[in-house]
């Protein structure tokens, strides 16, 4: 069998269009990803701040209106401490969310000088369905409290706090220390600080000890979104996603999304179209090939 | 062909444009099952909220008590947890209001009245609901050790809050007594011991004081025992000094025969209370304290022996540490009226009894020493079991090792040394051969029959004797004896002598063993081959392959040119009578010949000469060559 020169060009640009719309719309399942509808993803995040997702601190442009979200899996590179530095001091709202230890030192290089810890903390007390969902109770300042829902946080272990934002468990939530998920002898119970914040320069660093409080499952509790819309306000909000483990997939997404194909080829009609303008193009040369 | 192109395609498209068209997938997370609940920061919140009302800080106890009541819990536990924290914010308003009532109330307000049945039920309810919503809330700890601390420190923390509510309880009653004012006060102490054995004398001592009260004031005295028994006593007495009541404390026996029941330790209140009149005025004074009643279990220690005989007494001792005497009543077999052996008073020290008992069946027994609630002591009860055995028979049974027959029986001698009728079974190779009966003889000689021995046997005899009175046992003796034929003995030795020693009958003898032991030789082969399945094969019967076959078929080969070889339906002599026609004679001889051994080969178990067979086809090869 032969094809035709343009057959083939036809069956290419087919599959170009499919792979791309297949990459774009089919839903990551990489944990805090942006592109994940999953209980864990970030989605739903996006969706509500219409963030604009970026790799790099860098891509965020330099406003002194722009709130960052900063979700942490490792560590960043050198370069993006001064950016996020001269994007804090310049007026911006960094709000790292890190269970871990890879804020450490973006923190001390803000200028911000605490212990954190690993350890979980559980609450039977405060807490939405069990005790490894602590309710935290934040103040936001100004007299105005949340109640933020998270999923097996870690703490502020000292420092102190400078800014309006705190977040504590009920003093009787306790680290687990040896992690059998229960309260044994030695560990201590008492309020734990999840959520501090502190005043860098013109802007201001909340730090939140829990990746979770943003995910797709407790982004709906009230609680959780009224913290995160009144730190955002109206300012613009970047999802800086470069301290994430994401799979290539969401990379690729990120990146075409970068291009601007992400619209586009999330709309159906637009799929259609391609494919019903591919199937008469076809058409139409098949029609004139047998006429001549 | 452009066709099948065009298909193609076209379901290449379908399939990618479902594919994009599904734009979200929803992930699932499985619910996995909820972990259980922590229950250790549960009791520190209970911690915390009894500690608070202890504090008189009322109002952090309410919001501990609001922040409780909001904890979601499993059903069963979530039902005791609300009871508890309910429980205490009714007790902390019953606790308010208590403060503002004892700032200014009247005595015997009906207010202050009302509070305290208040008080004290939700005293009773919460005592209640905290020891069940704790001992629910233990089972929920996976470490123990954790569980001890925990669970111990919080009951340690309730009957510190039991007791301090129980105080503000009294000091209520007080102010419920006297009202609210101060000044004209009765104040009474009183003090007894903390425990007081039962049916004693217990000394209360008392003492009245005011600052501003003198002269008399009447003292009422109210004991009461295990909730149930109560006992007043009232005297006189001036105000600023002091005094001394006695009262006898109820006895074991006492607080029986009034149904109370009995136990190591009964709670003893003792409530005084003291009036007065001031200038027309009545001023009361109150105070409470506890004691404990005791009694304990008498010190006794029974011993009975473990066997007796028929009519045989039994000692029974029975070891007392007790102060002044204790009835006991003895019982054989059952505690009642009908079985009672003995009614007897213990003193200090070893009380032994002899009980005659006739009739007593064989077997087990039991005595029962009771003891009825005396003084400072409970009842007791104790048995013991012993065995009525039978009384041993004594028997001897003697019989000669040899006995030589005729005549067909033996003399066995017996000796019974016991003043009963007895009856005496002989055995003989188990079989009975002989019963008697003696009414009062010790020593007797008994004929036993023998069974017929041919030549020498060896027999074992058992000489059972039995006593015809039941309480005596019996006894069995076993014996052999060899008895000895001698008069076929002695035949056979002759004939077997004679037999050996006479030439023909020697020779007859031999032939006759050697006959004897063919006959059972060809007999066990015979009954190999029965007893032996026969081997049936499975495979298809097969012939034997001809010796001279090979040469048959040479031969057969050598005289084709003849004629045909033999057909399957043909006998080699059918074959043979179709050749002669076409050979000569020289040739007929010759195949009649090879035919015949042939013949002999296949047909028979016969040998057959091979060399001459292969000279026969030799000598046709020759005449098949010219």
């Amino acid at each position: 069998m032969v094809l035709s020169r343009t057959m083939i060009l036809m069956i290419a640009a087919t599959v170009v269009v499919s792979v791309l719309a297949v990459t774009i719309n089919v839903p990551s399942t990489t944990p805090y990803s942006p592109y994940c509808t999953g209980p864990e993803g970030y989605s739903e995040l996006v969706k509500i701040l219409n963030a604009v997702v970026v790799y790099s601190p860098a891509d965020v442009s330099h406003s002194s209106d722009a709130v960052i979200l900063l979700p942490l899996e490792r560590d960043l590179s050198s370069s993006d401490y001064l950016t996020l530095k001269n994007l804090v001091v310049g007026g911006a709202t960094l709000i790292i969310a890190d269970e871990g230890r890879y804020s450490d030192a973006l923190l001390s290089y803000l200028g911000v000088h605490i212990r954190v810890a690993n350890y979980t903390v559980l609450d039977e007390v405060r807490k939405l369905r069990d005790r490894f969902h602590p309710v935290i109770n934040v103040s936001l300042g100004r007299g105005r409290y949340a109640e933020v829902t998270t999923f097996m946080p870690s703490y502020i272990l000292e420092g102190g706090v400078g800014g309006p934002v705190l977040g504590y468990t009920s003093k009787y939530a306790y680290a687990d220390v040896d992690g059998s998920g229960f309260y044994s002898l030695g560990e201590v119970m008492k309020e734990y600080l999840i959520v501090g914040s502190w005043h860098v320069g013109n802007g201001t660093v909340v730090l939140v000890r829990d990746l979770d409080a943003f995910s797709n499952s407790l982004i709906g509790e009230e609680g959780n979104v009224a913290f995160i819309r009144y730190i955002t306000g109206l300012r613009k909000a970047y999802l800086v996603v470069g301290g994430l483990r994401l799979g290539g997939v969401d990379e690729l997404k990120l990146a075409l999304s970068a291009v601007g194909l992400g619209r586009t080829m999330r709309s159906r009609e637009f799929l259609l179209a391609t494919y019903l303008l591919l199937a008469a193009v076809f058409a139409v040369v098949r029609y004139s090939e047998k006429a001549r | 062909m452009t066709g099948d192109v065009l298909r193609l395609v076209v379901a290449v498209l379908l399939i990618v444009l479902i594919g994009t068209s599904v734009c979200v997938v929803g992930i699932s997370e499985e619910s996995s099952e909820l972990p259980e609940v922590d229950p250790a920061p549960l009791i520190e919140l209970l911690g915390d909220a009894l500690m608070m009302i202890m504090e008189g800080h009322y109002a952090g106890a309410r919001d501990i008590c609001s922040e409780a009541m909001a904890i979601t819990l499993p059903s069963g536990l979530e039902y005791l947890h609300l009871r508890v924290y309910g429980k205490l914010l009714e007790l902390v308003s019953n606790l308010e209001r208590a403060e503002k009532v004892r700032e200014s109330a009247e005595p015997k307000s009906p207010e202050v009245k009302v509070l305290l049945y208040e008080l004290y039920e939700v005293k009773l309810e919460l005592e209640d609901a905290i020891i069940r919503y704790v001992s629910e809330l233990s089972k929920y700890f996976k470490d123990d050790a954790t569980r001890y601390v925990m669970v111990r420190s919080v009951e340690e923390l309730v009957a510190s809050f039991m007791s301090r509510l129980s105080s503000d309880i009294d000091e209520l009653v007080e102010v419920y007594l006297r009202g609210s004012r101060g000044g004209d006060v009765l104040k009474v102490t009183i003090s007894l011991p903390k425990k007081v054995l039962g049916g004693s004398v217990l000394e209360v001592s008392a003492a009245v004081t005011s600052e501003h009260v003198t002269g008399l004031a009447n003292l009422t005295v109210f004991v009461t025992y295990a909730d149930t028994v109560t006992e007043v006593v009232n005297e006189v007495i001036k105000v600023g000094s002091q005094t001394s009541l006695y009262v006898r404390t109820p006895s074991a026996e006492d607080l029986t025969q009034i149904g109370v029941e009995l136990d190591e330790e009964l709670p003893i209140k003792v409530v005084a209370l003291a009036t007065a009149s001031v200038s027309g005025e009545e001023v009361v004074g109150y105070a409470a304290v506890d004691s404990v009643l005791v009694f304990t279990r008498p010190r006794l220690t029974i011993m009975v022996p473990n066997r007796v005989y028929p009519e045989q007494p039994i000692n029974v001792t029975i070891l007392a540490r007790i102060d002044g005497v204790l009835k006991a009543k003895i019982y054989l077999d059952k505690v009642d009226t009908a079985h009672l052996l003995l009614e007897t008073d213990l003193k200090l020290g070893k009380n032994t009894f002899l009980l005659n008992l006739s009739n007593l069946s064989v077997g087990y027994h039991k005595l029962y020493v009771v003891t009825e609630p005396s003084g400072a002591y409970l009842g007791f009860t104790h048995s013991s079991a012993f065995a009525v055995v039978k009384q041993p028979l004594v028997a001897v049974a003697e019989a000669p090792e040899i006995v030589v027959i005729p005549p067909l029986s033996t003399v066995i001698h017996v000796y019974v040394d016991t003043p009963t009728p007895y009856e005496v079974t002989v055995y003989v190779e188990n079989r009975e051969m002989l019963r008697v009966t003696y009414l009062n003889k010790s020593r007797i000689y008994l004929t036993v029959p023998l069974p017929l021995t041919p030549l020498l046997w060896r027999y074992n005899i058992k000489v059972e004797v039995r006593s015809l009175d039941p309480l005596y046992g019996s006894v069995t003796k076993t014996l052999s004896t060899y008895v000895v034929n001698l008069p076929l003995l002695l035949a056979a030795v002759v004939a077997l002598g004679l037999a050996m020693v006479t030439p023909a009958s020697s020779r007859y003898m031999s032939f006759s063993l050697r006959s004897v032991l063919h006959s059972f030789s060809r007999l066990s082969r015979a009954s190999t081959r029965r007893t032996q399945p026969p081997a049936v094969s499975k495979s298809l019967v097969r012939f034997r392959r001809p010796r001279l076959l090979k040469l048959y078929r040479k031969i057969i080969s050598l005289l084709s040119k003849f004629s045909e070889p033999p057909k399957r339906s043909e006998t080699l002599r059918e074959f043979f009578r179709r050749l002669q026609s076409k050979v000569g004679s020289s040739i007929q001889q010759l195949v009649w010949r090879f035919l015949s051994m042939y013949e002999v080969d296949i047909y028979s178990q016969h040998d057959v000469s091979e060399s001459e067979a292969r000279e026969i086809a030799r000598r046709l090869e020759e005449y098949g060559a010219e």
